[in-house]
């Protein structure tokens, strides 16, 4: 017995897991979709994409290297586990938008003006040290371009030489240990060149969070899509005609099915099928010269009428179904008034 | 006064089809009957001429396109098919939360098509949601991105059918488990009292009484295969795999003055589907079964 009950909760475990299983992979996709849609530029455009959409932004505020007296912002990345920069520039109203437009994080400026201040502060207290690893960095990158140009010319060479050919393996050989080499001394590099601009960071820099409106995207889209309210109740509108004129038509259509045996019936059930035969785009022409003879064009009305030949048909089946299910349960139901109260006499 | 009721009752379901009739014949067959005669008319002339036609044979497009569209056909039909009737096999049972799976299962096909096209072409970017997914499950590194979309045309063709699958295997199941839940459990028994396993059962009492809905489910899903076109414009743009309706969409919407060519091809693919499904409903024998 108690076997019998533990095979029957395993069992039963599996077949959720199964279920679960085919929810999540129809809701996976819509989930990304709305996911998405709740993302700033900056973080749709990332890489591995977030699970989720963040609800903050971090900051780094540094001073800019190329403009004299400007700043340069740049904001965390999830994916990356590092900044990137975005915006250089010694005019703030400027860098809040572009902010705002690439993170959908608007920085309140006197927020901004006070980071500021407290990055004049600390880039003037380790005045020094910046000015050294920044030194660093640059021949750390001048290193690097180096190193580049010689990977290149080094892979360039060995294209030229046949890796079958004997004669050359000597500097076929040669060549392809320069590659490595030079290849091992470029990631070292890179890799100094992260540890110096984390310090810079730490030394010269600010760092701050903003909120995130989540519904940028949102406002957006009705922002710049003219007419969109209009459009939308429009669509409403739409969808009840084409509902009114089905389900009034096709629901009488289906009464007759369920109810009617009468000549013809087959064939005007297979119609519906005939009638999704032809494709729907090619009888679009035709169909706008009709409803302008009728003064429909360009109106909730017309669009209804051209939706509602598709829907018919299906309103037919599924009313015709639905009728004769109200009859199998009022038989049942009259059945009971018999038995029970024996009073109803029924043909 | 009784014959006239009689009478009266006779022609009570014509009058209730009426309405149906005469809406058709407005706003379907008249339009049809009006793309079918300006198919055979030049554009800009108002004679006899086979010269829309002419041209369709001899778009090398065409074949391309129906080769797609046959490829189309057979493989998402046969693999919707069948794992949707594998599904609704395995979960055919009530269970707590059946409402709930059941509506989720009819929201892809609700989706509007642009919608499915967005959702999917940002998921199979090479930066998009999928390969992200696969990189964070451990199933790929970092620089051994799938590029989905780059894929010659039989395997676009095939990413279509995926996409095309995971909108339609939800609904067809559902209708092949309303079908299963009507076959009355006395049946079921009775095939078991009577001495058969499980094979046996599903092969002799639940797949014939199941044989109308798979029928309607198939017939429907066949029709609208042959018209597939907007998923894949959404995804690859015109032209890139040719499918029968894109060309026709293509005709009518990319290039101006070949409205009636349009016309035309839209001919050539209704009498395509009219085809195929007339055969289909002889060979599964939908209409012996009516009459009968």
């Amino acid at each position: 017995m108690a076997r019998k009950k533990g095979k029957k909760i395993i069992s039963s475990t599996v077949f959720y897991i199964f279920v679960a299983g085919i929810a999540t992979v129809i809701i996976l996709p819509i989930y990304f979709l709305v996911s998405i849609s709740f993302m700033s530029d900056q973080e749709a455009y990332d890489w591995p994409i977030a699970l989720a959409p963040a609800f903050s932004n971090t900051f780094l505020l540094q001073q800019s290297d190329d403009i004299p007296g400007g700043f340069l912002i740049s904001v965390y990345s999830r994916s990356k586990k590092d900044f990137s920069a975005i915006f250089d520039s010694d005019d703030l109203g400027k860098m809040i938008d572009f902010v705002n437009r690439k993170t959908s994080s608007k920085i309140p400026k006197s927020l901004l003006e006070e980071k500021i201040q407290e990055l004049n502060q600390i880039t003037a207290q380790n005045k020094a040290q910046i000015t050294e690893l920044k030194k660093q960095l640059k021949e750390e990158n001048i290193n690097i371009s180096r190193l580049n140009r010689d990977i290149v010319k080094a892979k360039q060479k060995l294209k030229l030489i046949d890796p079958e050919d004997e004669t050359f393996r000597e500097i076929r050989e040669n060549y392809e240990k320069q590659l490595e080499v030079k290849t091992q001394e470029k990631s070292l590099a890179e890799e100094r060149i992260a540890q110096i601009e984390k310090k810079l960071r730490e030394i010269g820099g600010v760092t701050f969070k903003v909120r995130k409106n989540i519904f940028a995207s949102y406002i957006t889209f009705f922002r710049v899509t003219s007419d969109s309210v209009g459009a939308l109740l429009r669509s409403i509108q739409v969808a009840l005609l084409t509902v009114l004129i089905s389900l009034s038509i096709g629901g009488m259509a289906g009464y007759a099915f369920a109810r009617y045996v009468f000549k013809g019936k087959n064939m005007l059930k297979l119609s519906v099928l005939f009638v999704r035969m032809f494709p729907g785009i090619a009888i679009a022409m035709p169909m706008v010269i009709i409803l302008a003879q009728m003064g429909f064009y360009d109106k909730p009305i017309g669009l209804s009428l051209v939706y509602s030949v598709g829907q018919i048909g299906m309103t037919t089946w599924i009313t015709a179904s639905i009728f004769m299910g109200i009859s199998v349960e009022l038989k049942r139901l009259l059945r009971f008034l018999v038995l029970h109260v024996g009073e109803l006499s029924l043909k | 006064m009784v014959i006239t009721a009689t009478k009266f009752k006779r022609y009570i379901p014509y009058l209730l089809i009426t309405p149906t009739i005469l809406y058709y014949a407005i706003f379907w067959l008249r339009p049809v009957l009006a793309a079918v005669f300006y198919s055979f008319q030049e554009e800009g002339s108002s004679t006899f001429s086979l010269a829309n036609y002419k041209t369709i044979f001899s778009d090398p497009f065409f074949v391309k396109a129906i080769i797609n569209t046959g490829i189309f056909v057979a493989i998402s039909v046969t693999i919707e098919f069948v794992v949707a009737l594998g599904l609704a096999l395995l979960i055919n049972k009530k269970f707590r939360g059946a409402g709930l799976f059941l509506s989720l299962a009819l929201i892809p096909m609700a989706l509007p098509a642009t919608a499915v096209g967005a959702m999917w072409s940002s998921g199979f970017a090479t930066y998009g949601w999928m390969n992200s997914l696969l990189y964070k499950a451990g199933l790929i590194a970092a620089d051994g991105k799938i590029p989905f979309l780059a894929g010659n045309e039989f395997q676009s063709l095939m990413l279509v059918i995926i996409i095309d699958a995971w909108q339609v295997i939800p609904f067809m199941m559902v209708i092949l488990l309303a079908g299963l839940q009507g076959i009355p459990k006395e049946s079921i028994e009775a095939g078991y009292i009577f001495g058969g396993n499980k094979p046996t059962v599903l092969r002799k009492i639940t797949m014939p009484m199941l044989k109308s809905s798979i029928q309607t489910a198939l017939i429907l899903r066949i029709i609208s295969a042959i018209q597939v076109w907007l998923i894949i414009v959404m995804i690859y743009g015109y032209r890139r795999i040719p499918v029968l309706l894109e060309e026709v969409v293509f005709y009518k919407e990319e290039l101006l003055g070949f409205y009636r060519i349009a016309l035309a091809y839209s001919v050539i693919v209704a009498m395509i589907v009219s085809i195929v499904a007339v055969l289909y409903l002889k060979v599964s024998g939908a209409f012996k079964k009516e009459e009968a």
